[in-house]
């Protein structure tokens, strides 16, 4: 074991400028990505962190990854192939509610896996809407089963949750890798969520005959405004998650794969186009990314690579260590819990930039870096599973509250969360049974 | 030029506590794009217009953002759609008023008035500074007359 560095008085503004914009960011009187850039402008302005230090602190791999996705989910929404999925699924059911809810809950988790869950449910979410508006049904129960579908599904691969894609960035782990460690875990937590909500809700969904022939009625294929597009979209997110699969032998990062298929499918969308055509669609694209959870991944970065310089981290890391006995088992647990609580309460992906230098740092006393890796998978499991718990705890969850409460559909914080929290909760015991089982 | 030189002064208007159905029928009869909304002090709160009515009979969702790309795939016809209409129209108006509508002062320059114009498509309400009440309306009919001027109308 090593031994734990002293706290001393270099850590106290840094440390004081974190938690600052932290405590703002958490009570959300200000955009949390201008609360970000500001705080690290100030780690910069204060000299906390030099200037080279601060670029090297993004994680321009992360960013791209991110970018990347979601310019080819802006363009794929295009072609209305989501529209048309849910929709099938929904006549596949026989248009009952309970199946229904199943249905797209299953599309929600499955498609977050591959693509970003906060995008993913954008588009899933305005066709759920459409059919529990003909099903005459309160959209409520859909809509908070796809909120629970997107952050699990996302949880599977390296891609599907911006946690993710931040350990996998800074520990090194492929798409497969996450998905052989996680994908088992994954998949039980969908089954046992589905199980619970089908008991409390699902049974209990009762639409009209008359209401249910409409979503039969409907016509699947006018859902899909772009037939061109279809097979492109498709084909380009096979080839990234193939890529994704394939990174370590091509020695390509995520994030360049990622921007070389968006680069692909832009082509293919822009082809056909005249130039000033080209020039609206490619400002359309780019106008699908969000550009206020980029901005605030690169504040946050710069403002932790700033706490990480005064060696707080370090500390805070074998403070850690000393609580567990360098017990792996013990940390990656302890990682777990304090995961998914604290991503429920404040956004998760502060948290897990936070964590990640944190986790580094134990790695001596833990026996190295190959020690690290269930602590990866608790870390994962936390704090993706963890944004479940409350409305604000994933980026996922604040798009569905945003588009519902812009279509009239009221998502209330204490309603959701006195659901959604013991249910989280529910699915942190089934990942810690996992954890304890597979990998110590 | 300012705003009060070409506002249309006491327009029709609807009261918020008016239903959904008696706005509508005001906005077909009179062939008008969107009506002036105000409260019982005769406040200005807001437009209901013709695309806000039609907005009502379609998935909310549908015409917000970018969010679908059409509604090709629904199955409604033309009397389900009137059903809608029917269930909607003894609900008071104050839910469906577009409360983020653009206003002008008297003395705000015609020429901003002819950017809101070409900006939101919808009338332009003027109201007083300093409590919002009523006074005058800017149609795009109005201000497109005016600055024309009666000899350009005038055929030759």
């Amino acid at each position: 074991m090593i031994a734990a560095p002293a706290a001393n008085s270099t850590m106290l503004f840094p440390a004081l400028l974190f938690v600052v914009a932290y405590g703002v960011i958490v009570t959300e009187r200000l955009n949390r990505a201008v609360v970000a850039i500001l705080a690290a402008a100030l780690a910069v302005v204060f000299g906390f962190l030099a200037q080279p230090d601060a670029i090297a602190a993004i994680d321009f791999n992360t960013l791209a990854l991110l970018t990347g996705t979601m310019i080819i989910v802006g363009v794929t929404k295009k072609s209305g192939i989501f529209g048309f999925v849910a929709i099938r699924a929904a006549q596949l059911m026989r248009a009952s509610p309970a199946g229904i809810l199943v249905a797209l809950s299953a599309i929600t988790a499955l498609i977050s896996a591959f693509l970003p869950n906060a995008t993913t449910v954008l588009f899933i979410v305005p066709v759920t809407l459409v059919i529990a508006t003909e099903l005459s049904l309160p959209p409520y129960p859909f809509l908070f089963a796809e909120i629970f579908a997107s952050n699990i599904g996302g949880t599977a691969t390296l891609i599907g949750d911006p946690p993710n894609i931040l350990i996998g960035s800074a520990a090194g782990l492929s798409f497969d890798d996450f998905l052989l460690a996680l994908g088992p875990v994954v998949v039980v937590v969908f089954v046992v969520q589905t199980v619970v909500l089908h008991f409390i809700w699902g049974r209990h969904l009762r639409a009209e005959p008359k209401f249910r022939a409409n979503i039969m009625a409907m016509n699947a294929t006018a859902a899909i405004a772009d037939h061109r597009l279809v097979p492109w979209s498709l084909a380009v997110i096979a080839a990234l998650v193939l890529g994704l699969v394939f990174a370590g032998p091509l020695r390509l990062e995520p994030g360049t794969l990622a921007l070389f298929a968006a680069g692909l499918l832009l082509v293919a969308d822009l082809a056909p186009r005249a130039p000033q055509a080209q020039s609206e669609a490619v400002t359309s694209a780019f106008q699908e990314v969000d550009w206020v959870t980029i901005f605030f991944f690169i504040g946050i970065f710069v403002l932790v690579g700033a706490v990480a310089r005064t060696g707080l981290l370090d500390y805070a890391g074998a403070r850690l260590v000393a609580l567990t006995h360098g017990d792996a088992r013990s940390t990656a647990l302890v990682l777990l819990w304090a995961g998914a609580i604290l991503s429920a309460l404040i956004d998760n992906i502060p948290f897990v930039i936070t964590m990640i230098p944190l986790v580094k740092s134990i790695a001596p006393s833990l026996g190295g870096d190959a020690a690290l890796l269930p602590i990866w998978w608790a870390l994962a499991l936390g704090a993706c599973l963890g944004g479940n718990g409350t409305l604000i705890g994933s980026a996922a969850n604040l798009a569905v509250a945003g588009v519902a409460e812009r279509s009239g559909v009221a998502m209330d914080y204490w309603r959701y969360t006195k659901l959604a929290f013991p249910l989280m909760l529910v699915s942190i015991v089934l990942c810690h049974m996992y954890v304890v089982w597979r990998f110590f | 030029m300012s705003c009060e030189s070409i506002m249309i002064r006491a327009p029709k208007f609807v009261r918020e506590t008016d239903t959904i159905g008696m706005a509508a029928r005001e906005i077909v009869e009179n062939r008008c794009i969107s009506l002036p909304v105000v409260d019982a002090e005769g406040r200005f709160v807001g437009l209901f217009g013709i695309f806000d009515l039609l907005a009502l009979l379609v998935p909310r969702v549908a015409v917000i953002g970018n969010l679908l790309p059409n509604l090709q795939f629904l199955s409604d016809d033309d009397d389900q759609i009137r059903q809608k209409f029917i269930s909607l129209k003894d609900s008071p108006l104050k839910r469906a008023v577009n409360r983020e509508a653009a206003r002008v002062h008297p003395d705000t320059p015609l020429i901003e008035a002819i950017r809101l114009l070409c900006r939101s498509h919808l009338v332009i309400p003027v109201v007083t500074p300093d409590s919002e009440k009523l006074i005058g309306i800017i149609s795009y009919w109005d201000a497109a007359r005016h600055i024309m001027g009666p000899d350009a109308l005038v055929k030759s």
